[in-house]
């Protein structure tokens, strides 16, 4: 029965996440065909996920989330594995111990992701399996704009969310006078 | 409610999940087998939410793929005629001689052949007229060639001026550059620079029809050049220096017996098609889509070329679009022939660094490879021989690839035999 549950909900989880990771290196692609520099936006992906997502379907998304990242990146795609799994590995235990709606622990998680994503990415590289790339000043950047940029997008997802939610209560509120009056 | 009464349960996919990442570091053919699979189902689906456009216009696509440069098909055909010891030496007998191509990786002692063909074991391989070693089977079943210069290995030879001044001698591989004169026959002086050949055992008396029916005989090996002994040594070392640097070697030509099938050059079939773009996100990466798949024929390791060069190879192939690693990628490898001074010589290219524009390639083991002009080497996987890549050039004390073409537009893709080539 456990297995049968599993397979149901990676059914469901994993295509969404395979979608969300296509639409996310969609999105990087076109940041950075435009500026110059651009926040590692699989990191702020897994970060939120972290946050945010319920634990049943979290680990189906994440593994979504990555293979559908993958063929945006030129690695093999155990490095993204490896890296998001250890990303997972630190980051969802410590969801336990911190409080999540804090701008600093965001940030953490979205630093954290970035900084294992890389970690394993360079432990394929040790191996010969991907091409050691030189480290710059600039490749900090990634890591610290997808640790600046997940506290602002979870702000913003705090925000739009309660909008709507006033929104839908407004609109409720405004149904049932109408039902009123027209009764 | 009742979940919510649940105790919680340990998280296993964090775990899962960096095992799935760690499989992909073992060499195993079937986990690595896997994971090509994962990655070509997504890159698949890529291909259904981003297709590969196709901006070139129809008139620009050639009707029929180019093939390699005549040229530079001439150039090479000219130069392997040199591999190919003169048949009127007899050495061929009633074979004939096949021209192989060596692995870059030289492992001490021996070297590795790449041929998809079946190769004779026991055969001597030759140089033009340098007999460079013998093919030898080993217990894996492959067959290398093992050169003169191998521990242990000995050969019957000849030094001074043929038909005047002989000395008998037998040459041992030592493991070094140079094989060791020993059990030198009779009181004939030798000197420095004298030529070296072998000869053959001595055997049956020759009839007729086995009066060409030479191995070696009067193959040469080398010149004499004297051995570096103790200070105050009575005696003399004399050493026999090969004319050609086995490492440097890109092909040798070996004797195949009556029978045996010569090494046919490899079946691949160019695909017109068109890059489009770059396709990664990472901007220090140089990798570009392919707006052709595997339903094409397409599979990683084909060649992809833009006006008769090579501008990259297929990593991953999905239906409908492929991602091709380009010249320009840091860490790229190719194998490659450099031409220079009518000579030829094997070499694995790999890029180094990019700068802009300019790729600075790791400099070939040869003496001279400024302005030498780089081609690819044949591979059964997808790279057929003869495309140019560029020249190298040097600049500031470093190695630099020069007169590359950019990878986009129309361009041709190498496909090896399939079940779609098979004749009808």
């Amino acid at each position: 029965m456990a297995a049968g549950r599993l397979l149901e909900r990676g059914a469901v989880s994993v295509p969404i996440g395979l979608v969300l990771g296509l639409l996310t290196g969609l999105l990087e692609g076109a940041w950075r065909a435009h500026l110059p520099i651009a926040p590692d936006l699989l990191a702020v992906a897994l970060g939120a996920l972290f946050l945010h997502a319920s634990e049943a379907r979290c680990g189906g998304l994440v593994l979504g989330v990555l293979l559908g990242f993958s063929t945006f990146s030129a690695d093999p795609i155990g490095t993204l594995l490896l890296g998001g799994g250890m990303a997972a590995l630190v980051l969802v235990p410590l969801r336990e111990v911190v409080f999540v709606d804090s701008v600093l622990t965001h940030a953490l998680f979205g630093g954290l992701a970035a900084l294992l994503l890389r970690c394993g990415r360079e432990l394929f590289a040790w191996f010969d399996l991907a091409p050691a790339l030189p480290f710059s000043t600039a490749s900090w950047s990634a890591p610290l704009l997808a640790a600046l940029l997940l506290p602002i997008l979870a702000r913003l997802g705090e925000g739009g969310w309660n909008a709507g939610r006033r929104l839908a209560a407004a609109v409720a509120s405004w149904r049932s006078r109408a039902g009123r009056h027209s009764a | 409610m009742a979940d919510g009464l649940q105790e919680p349960t340990p998280k296993r996919w964090p775990a899962l999940l960096v095992l799935a990442g760690i499989s992909g570091l073992l060499p195993i053919p079937a986990v690595q087998r896997a994971h090509e699979l994962a990655e070509e189902l997504a890159w698949t689906l890529r291909g259904l939410v981003q297709p590969a456009f196709r901006q070139v216009a129809a008139s620009a696509v050639p009707p029929t793929p180019p093939s390699v440069d005549p040229r530079v098909a001439e150039l090479l055909s000219t130069l392997r005629g040199r591999v190919q010891p003169p048949r009127s030496r007899g050495w061929q007998r009633d074979g004939r001689f096949g021209v192989v191509p060596l692995a870059s990786g030289r492992a001490p002692g021996e070297l590795l052949l790449r041929s998809p063909a079946a190769i004779p074991p026991g055969e001597p391989a030759f140089h033009g007229e340098q007999l460079i070693g013998y093919t030898v089977a080993r217990s894996d079943g492959t067959v290398r060639l093992e050169p003169l210069q191998q521990r242990g290995r000995r050969q019957i030879a000849c030094a001074g001026v043929p038909g005047r001044r002989e000395a008998r001698f037998l040459a041992l591989g030592d493991g070094s550059a140079t094989l060791r004169v020993d059990l030198l026959d009779g009181d004939v002086e030798l000197r420095e620079g004298d030529l070296a050949w072998a000869i053959d055992p001595p055997g049956p008396p020759r009839t007729r029809a086995s009066a060409i029916a030479r191995v070696v005989d009067g193959a040469w090996l080398g010149r004499l050049v004297r051995g570096e002994l103790p200070e105050g040594a009575e005696r003399e070392e004399w050493r026999v220096e090969p004319l050609v640097d086995p490492a440097l070697l890109a092909e040798v030509a070996i004797r195949y017996p009556p029978g045996f099938p010569l090494p046919d050059s490899s079946d691949l079939y160019p695909f017109r098609s068109e890059l489009s773009g770059a396709a990664v996100v990472d901007g220090r990466r140089a990798f570009s889509r392919l707006c052709d798949g595997r339903e094409a024929g397409i599979v990683p390791g084909s060649a992809v070329a833009v006006d008769g060069y090579l501008v990259g190879r297929v990593t991953r192939s999905g239906f409908g679009h492929a991602l091709v690693r380009t010249l320009a990628d840091c860490g790229f490898r190719q194998r490659a022939l450099a031409l220079i001074d009518g000579t030829v010589a094997a070499f694995e290219l790999e890029v180094v660094a990019r700068d802009g524009g300019r790729i600075e390639v790791r400099a070939p083991a040869l003496v001279d490879w400024n302005g030498a002009l780089v081609v690819t080497a044949g591979s059964a996987d997808g790279t057929p021989e003869g495309l140019l890549i560029g020249a190298l050039s040097e600049e500031e004390g470093r190695c630099h690839l020069v007169a590359t073409r950019e990878p986009s537009g129309a361009a041709v893709a190498w496909r090896p035999a399939g079940s779609w080539s098979a004749a009808p």
